[in-house]
């Protein structure tokens, strides 16, 4: 989806909150790493220890015994030594002279060979069949002068208990973990909320404004970054609103100009008219009052049809009976139906249908209808208004019995200053054109038709319903 | 009849001044707001005609501060202004009628006289419409001066009619009219109807239909 204008759409809150947590993330996985390799290097520092002891206890039964080195195992320490619930035990112990004194030869000597005693056993990761092996190696000084009096003892033990150990305290560590990459990122994307909670204000103040309603917007509090944009929205309405007052007043002022002299004109000529004597006077003094009556007319019509359009989005729309509005208008015609010796009638469907619009100019385009009709019917025709609706828009029609228009002028009506051709009724061509206008202002359309029978014309305003 | 015309277009003000007065009025003219206002508040007239666009103060204020005195006199508004609202608003100040500029002088004759005897007939109690004459307070309607047999109910038809002349009135605000002690349906008011015309039919009266609408009165009485 694109905004108006076409722009790319992108959403601040998204936006805000990647970079919030393209930041994080990375953070809380680091700290999951290091904790893992701390983790593991204290539980194999633990068991190392523990392995120590095991070759240092074996150490211990080393003896020499007439000069030669012995070892002394009895079954039972055999089988404490080689007895673990988990893990398999190895160890071996070679003499000073590398002659075996116990345990296997499966366990492999250290890669560098120990030369000096130590204190402390030295530890290195090695293989059984295959399997990974953890040793521990000490060497023995038996406190002779031979260089090569040293006893290797070595003790290993395969992997199990460890890496157990070491998942269950990932394990246990990593739900803890998991809840605190959740909280942490709900924090954010709650205070990412808090933060563009005056936009969404914003948006409510503008979207709720009537389209009359031009004053400034006010807000109870605004942050820094979005005040400017305030006061430039504000700025703007500012500027509308006196552009459409100043279009609304030439309108006024443009009527009043136009119309005054016209009328000075027309009273001028009717007095002159009245003392007249002489027939060819009175005669083109006529004729200059009808021509002064079309002028007058066309001046309206031009006046109406750029309210209509000046109107378009100005206009607050209210709902409204169209039964009641349509049965008013048709009143105030009446007189001049019969005095046109025209029978005009009025029918309503339904009891009440309701539409949202400006009274003002349904009332008016109704009039033009009406104007229209009644112009071009004769004494004896009939001119029926009728309101209805059907599931989807309400109408309202004007159907007259008069002369009618051919089947390939009907869509023409609606254009501006179209006259049928031949027709000898006065009119500038803009009645229908405002009517279409006003129409279309109100989401609705204007549509002529032949009368029932083919006699006559048939024109409808269209207009969606509103329920109330 | 005394008549204040307030125009400042002057070619306009002279025609009309000069037409009023072969028309038998006796015409003062204002050419603005403000001192209309003036002449207004101290001098007493039969009726005024009231331009809306005027200099110093507008027409439409000058309109509501003399009903704002309570004064009742008829007004006839004449408007360059033609659209809907503008009427609208004229009529709610106050305007007792309206005229679009240019007009017909036959048409501002016409206008002036029926309000002006429609005021007088308020003031005396009685309507009037070419031979036919009502007297409200009797509830007495006479054709020139014989008086004619109408039922009360008639006589309330009549009435309403009479004070609209040529003017649709609709079923229902004759039933309104007609429901003063008891509801009158919208099918009782066309029995009345019915049987008033038929009655006027009798002394050469018509009373127009207009259907889906109401009934009507022509101005232009026999």
């Amino acid at each position: 989806m694109t905004a108006a204008g076409g722009a790319k759409r992108y959403s601040l809150r998204r936006l805000l909150l990647s970079r919030l947590l393209v930041f994080l993330l990375p953070l809380v996985v680091l700290t999951l790493i290091g904790a893992f390799f701390a983790t593991y290097h204290y539980i194999n520092e633990a068991f190392d220890r523990s392995l120590a002891r095991r070759a240092y206890a074996l150490a211990d039964q080393v003896e020499v015994r007439d000069g030669r080195v012995e070892m002394d195992l009895p079954q039972s320490a055999h089988d404490i030594l080689e007895f673990d619930p988990t893990d398999v035990l190895y160890y071996r112990v070679i003499g000073p002279n590398g002659e075996p004194l116990a345990g296997t030869d499966d366990l492999l000597l250290p890669a560098e060979s120990l030369t000096q005693p130590t204190r402390k056993a030295t530890f290195y990761d090695s293989e059984v069949e295959g399997e990974p092996v953890r040793v521990a190696a000490y060497l023995l000084s038996l406190g002779g002068t031979s260089a090569n009096g040293n006893v290797l003892i070595l003790a290993g033990e395969t992997r199990d208990k460890r890496s157990r150990l070491v998942e269950e305290v990932i394990a246990a560590m990593l739900l803890p973990m998991l809840m605190v990459i959740g909280l942490m990122a709900y924090g954010v994307s709650l205070g990412v909320d808090m933060s563009l909670k005056p936009i969404q204000a914003l948006r409510k103040a503008i979207s709720e404004r009537s389209p009359q309603d031009l004053r400034p917007i006010g807000m109870p509090a605004i942050p820094n970054e979005i005040e400017p944009l305030l006061t430039e929205m504000n700025r703007l309405m500012t500027d509308v609103g006196a552009l459409h007052d100043s279009s609304r007043h030439f309108l006024a002022d443009a009527a009043h100009q136009l119309r005054t002299p016209l009328a000075a004109l027309k009273a001028q000529t009717e007095l002159t008219l009245r003392s007249a004597r002489d027939e060819s006077t009175r005669a083109s003094l006529k004729g200059l009052l009808s021509t002064l009556d079309r002028q007058s007319h066309l001046i309206g019509q031009l006046l109406a049809l750029s309210r209509a359009e000046s109107a378009a989005k100005a206009v607050e729309f209210q709902p409204l009976d169209l039964v009641q509005l349509a049965r008013d208008v048709a009143a105030d015609w009446a007189p001049r139906a019969l005095e046109q010796g025209i029978d005009l009638a009025f029918d309503a469907g339904h009891d009440k249908v309701w539409v949202r619009g400006d009274r003002n100019s349904l009332m008016e385009a109704l009039s033009n209808l009406l104007d229209n009709a009644l112009r071009y019917c004769r004494p004896g025709d009939s001119v029926t208004v009728v309101v209805g609706r059907d599931e989807r828009e309400a109408h309202l029609s004007v159907a007259d019995t008069g002369p009618g228009v051919g089947e390939n002028e009907l869509d023409k009506l609606f254009n501006r200053f179209y006259r049928v051709p031949g027709t000898q009724i006065e009119g500038c061509g803009l009645g229908l054109a405002i009517v279409k206008q006003i129409a279309q202002t109100h989401g609705g359309d204007a549509r002529a038709q032949a009368g029932r029978d083919g006699h006559g014309l048939d024109v409808s305003l269209h207009l969606p319903l509103t329920e109330t | 009849m005394r008549i204040l015309l307030v125009e400042d277009d002057p070619a306009l003000a002279s025609s009309l001044n000069q037409g009023l007065r072969q028309m038998g009025f006796a015409v003062e003219l204002s050419q603005d707001g403000g001192e209309a206002d003036a002449i207004l508040s101290v001098r007493k007239f039969d009726a005024v005609v009231l331009d809306l666009g005027l200099p110093g103060l507008s027409g439409m204020e000058v309109l509501k501060r003399l009903r704002k005195r309570g004064a009742t006199l008829p007004v006839l508004i004449l408007t360059a202004r033609d659209a809907m609202a503008d009427k609208v608003a004229g009529l709610n100040a106050g305007a007792d009628d309206y005229l679009l500029k240019p007009f017909d002088f036959q048409e501002l004759e016409a206008r002036l006289n029926a309000l002006l005897r429609r005021t007088q007939a308020e003031r005396s109690g009685w309507l009037e419409a070419g031979r036919l004459r009502l007297d409200r307070s009797a509830r007495q309607a006479f054709l020139d001066l014989a008086p004619l047999p109408l039922s009360a109910r008639e006589v309330g038809v009549l009435e309403l009619l009479m004070s609209r002349l040529g003017r649709v009135v609709s079923k229902e605000q004759l039933a309104e009219h007609l429901s003063q002690d008891e509801e009158i349906g919208e099918n009782a008011v066309e029995v009345y109807v019915h049987r008033l015309r038929k009655k006027l039919e009798a002394v050469g009266i018509e009373i127009r239909t207009l259907r889906g609408l109401g009934y009507l009165l022509e101005k232009d009485l026999p």
